[in-house]
């Protein structure tokens, strides 16, 4: 039976470099994936990733089981991650230089499929994550954690430092804003088999929704 | 229940993140509600796509990688006692910052109103007093020095021309032939003033360097070369004693182009030339050579490790014993290559057999994959782009889109190379082709390594990988409406 984080970081605590290699090798892709959609630049990501990482090495001694690894390493990442906006006003939606992106993206994507549905993907991630990233950032980190991360409402609330209620609230008016970006985006696609089925908000509840 | 009471709780309800009463209202209304049933199903729809997008495959390092990195790091922390000091006085700067401050700020005040209020003149004379005789007094200490122990005055000189560089040592070379011949000049101006001693050992440097160069031209003819300078500087210093002043100009030009000449020659060059204890006439010898072919050198140099190669390509032929001869030279000093009139010609020849090689294995990897850029005019994206994907289809190849800017600007088709020119035929039909541009590309050196990392990124091996690198090619469509 596979340790718990607690315990992993507990034995790291006392030198057992294994223990960190387990906790790096099961987070480092969960961090990442938050840190990319949070910042929509890989390279970015990737660094912000690693010096989560260090942070952890560097202060494992700090942690005091005040609340679980998971919510403060996400913790520790939403802090680089504001450190790094702020650092370089960085409001990219889409990486720039997408053109190594888009490859590796294609790869990812379907290596198997057929060039149109590998396109088709292709075209959907780019507008997802280009909607996505023009949310307001504060009901974007909520949806990534929730949507991509899969955590609690509570350990959200956690690592964001708000109530449960407003992480409630931010969560839905961010995927009601996210829902209006991506509507015109979809709708331009030539083929309507790219778009999926009831994207649109109906009008009626959408009229009634302050976001 | 009215709507707006529970809209916000739809999402919740979905996470199932609500307590058991909330949840079974909300379910209630749902089963009345149709507006907020579509809610609940759009918001299903948009988790599901979300979901569905992939995220580029990172590039991070291993556990142990980070590890060792942050271990390094720490060490290099403790034990660079350098950066310790910065951070303490980077630290103490900060701590202290505003009384550092305070304290430049008076200052500067201080030295202004001086400025304004008229001492300012007598201040800069003071001053410019105080920084000539300090330095003419440093320059004609050494002086004095030197010349109480009967030693020409290389002390100045030696630093002069500025080495920058380790491969420039030949002037450095050139300096220590040079360094006795200050003397003469010193004895001379012995008698003048401070000041006007003073001028003249500023213009040291430069007047040293062009002597010794200058005297080693003028010596050239003259076998046997004397000793180094180090063995016997007397020797040398006579020799230039009689340089005239009137010759200084000519000279000194001259020597300027030497030199910049002998920056053509390496490190080894110069130790070669010092070991054999040739004098500033085999410097000058060499220097000459070079300046002629210095072009040449430049482009042969690199190759220099090649004509082993190049000969067994090229096989044997009339006139390889004198390259080879040559070869043999060139590896242990340059200097005789400047001695060698048959090999200096012997040169180009030399420089081109490599280039062929390289010319002909880079053809080799040429042939692996091409790369087509085309510029296509359209004005409509969307219908281009349906074409390109049937095209790629047909041809059995992948098709990339390209962002810049959050906007497709062009699309990437990965084809066969052998299917390379029939899917060209049909992009060109896709619109109006403004610009094509077709170059071959080694695909191993260049995309090769990336996709191994990327298979050590996702811990599996290359299987097929190879025969998709070496046999495919791409076609990059660039649009302009």
């Amino acid at each position: 039976m596979s340790k718990s984080d607690e315990e992993l970081m507990q034995q790291f605590q006392t030198g057992n470099e294994t223990a960190f290699v387990t906790i790096y090798e099961r987070y480092k892709l969960a961090i990442y994936r938050f840190l990319y959609r949070r910042l929509g630049n890989q390279a970015r990501a990737e660094d912000i990733t690693q010096e989560v990482f260090v942070a952890i090495i560097e202060h494992c001694r700090e942690w005091r089981q005040e609340s679980s690894f998971k919510t403060y390493l996400y913790r520790i990442a939403h802090n680089r991650a504001i450190s790094e906006i702020r650092r370089s006003e960085y409001k990219v939606m889409v990486d720039a230089d997408n053109e190594a992106n888009a490859e590796r993206v294609s790869k990812v994507a379907a290596p198997n499929s057929s060039p149109a549905t590998s396109l088709e993907q292709q075209e959907l991630q780019i507008k997802v994550q280009r909607a996505l990233m023009m949310v307001e950032i504060e009901y974007r980190e909520p949806i990534i954690l929730r949507e991509y991360e899969e955590l609690s409402y509570e350990e959200i609330s956690a690592i964001l430092e708000i109530p449960i209620g407003t992480v409630k609230s931010r969560i839905f008016r961010g995927k009601v804003e996210l829902k209006k970006l991506l509507e015109p985006m979809l709708s331009n696609t030539p083929e309507q088999v790219r778009k999926p089925p009831n994207v649109g908000l109906s009008s009626g509840v959408s009229d009634n929704i302050r976001t | 229940m009215n709507c707006d009471l529970i809209i916000e709780d739809l999402q919740a309800f979905l996470d199932n993140e609500l307590q058991l009463t909330r949840r079974s209202e909300v379910q209630t209304h749902l089963q009345t509600c149709k507006d907020c049933s579509q809610m609940i199903n759009d918001l299903k729809d948009l988790s599901s796509l979300m979901k569905s997008c992939d995220i580029p495959i990172p590039n991070l390092p291993t556990g142990q990688e980070l590890l060792a990195k942050v271990a390094s790091q720490s060490a290099k922390k403790q034990t660079n006692p350098f950066t310790n000091f910065l951070l303490s006085t980077y630290e103490f700067f900060f701590r202290y910052k505003a009384s550092i401050l305070a304290t430049a700020t008076a200052a500067t005040l201080i030295v202004v109103a001086f400025n304004i209020s008229g001492v300012k003149e007598g201040r800069i004379t003071l001053y410019s007093e105080q920084e000539k005789s300090s330095a003419t007094s440093v320059q004609e200490k050494s002086l004095n020095q030197d010349m109480t122990k009967n030693v020409p005055v290389t002390a100045p000189a030696a630093e002069v021309p500025i080495v920058e560089n380790k491969e420039n040592s030949i002037a450095t070379k050139a300096l220590t032939t040079s360094e006795p011949l200050a003397k003469p000049q010193i004895n001379a101006s012995a008698g003048e003033t401070e000041g006007a001693l003073a001028g003249k050992v500023s213009n040291l440097d430069s007047s040293a360097i062009v002597g010794g160069v200058l005297g080693a031209k003028d010596n050239q003819p003259s076998p046997p070369p004397p000793p180094p300078p180090s063995d016997n500087p007397k020797a040398v210093s006579n020799s230039k004693v009689e340089m005239k002043p009137s010759e200084s100009k000519e000279q000194d030009d001259l020597a300027k182009n030497n030199f910049a000449d002998k920056k053509v020659l390496t490190e080894q060059e110069a130790k070669n030339i010092s070991n054999e204890s040739n004098t500033s006439e085999v410097v000058e010898v060499t220097a000459k050579e070079d300046s002629k072919d210095k072009s040449r050198d430049l482009t042969v140099q690199p190759n220099q490790s090649r004509p082993e190669i190049a000969k067994e390509k090229s096989g044997a032929r009339p006139g390889n014993s004198i390259q080879k001869t040559e070869k043999a030279d060139t590896s242990k000093s340059s200097s005789n290559l400047g001695m060698s009139a048959p090999a200096s010609m012997a040169q180009p020849r030399r420089a081109e057999t490599p280039a062929k090689v390289a010319e002909k294995v880079e053809e080799e990897n040429r042939q692996t994959s091409k790369h087509t850029e085309i510029t296509i005019s359209t004005k409509d994206l969307q219908v281009v782009r349906t074409q390109l994907t049937q095209i790629a289809e047909a041809q059995k190849g992948n098709i990339t889109l390209k962002v810049t800017d959050n906007k497709i600007t062009s699309i990437l088709i990965q084809v066969p190379t052998s299917n390379l020119e029939n899917t060209l035929v049909a992009v060109r039909k896709v619109g109006k082709v403004i610009k094509e541009n077709t170059r071959q590309r080694s695909v191993l050196v260049d995309e090769l390594k990336e996709r191994k990392d990327m298979d050590k990124i996702k811990s599996k091996k290359p299987e097929g990988r190879k025969q998709l690198e070496t046999n495919f090619s791409t076609i990059n469509i660039v649009f302009i409406e």
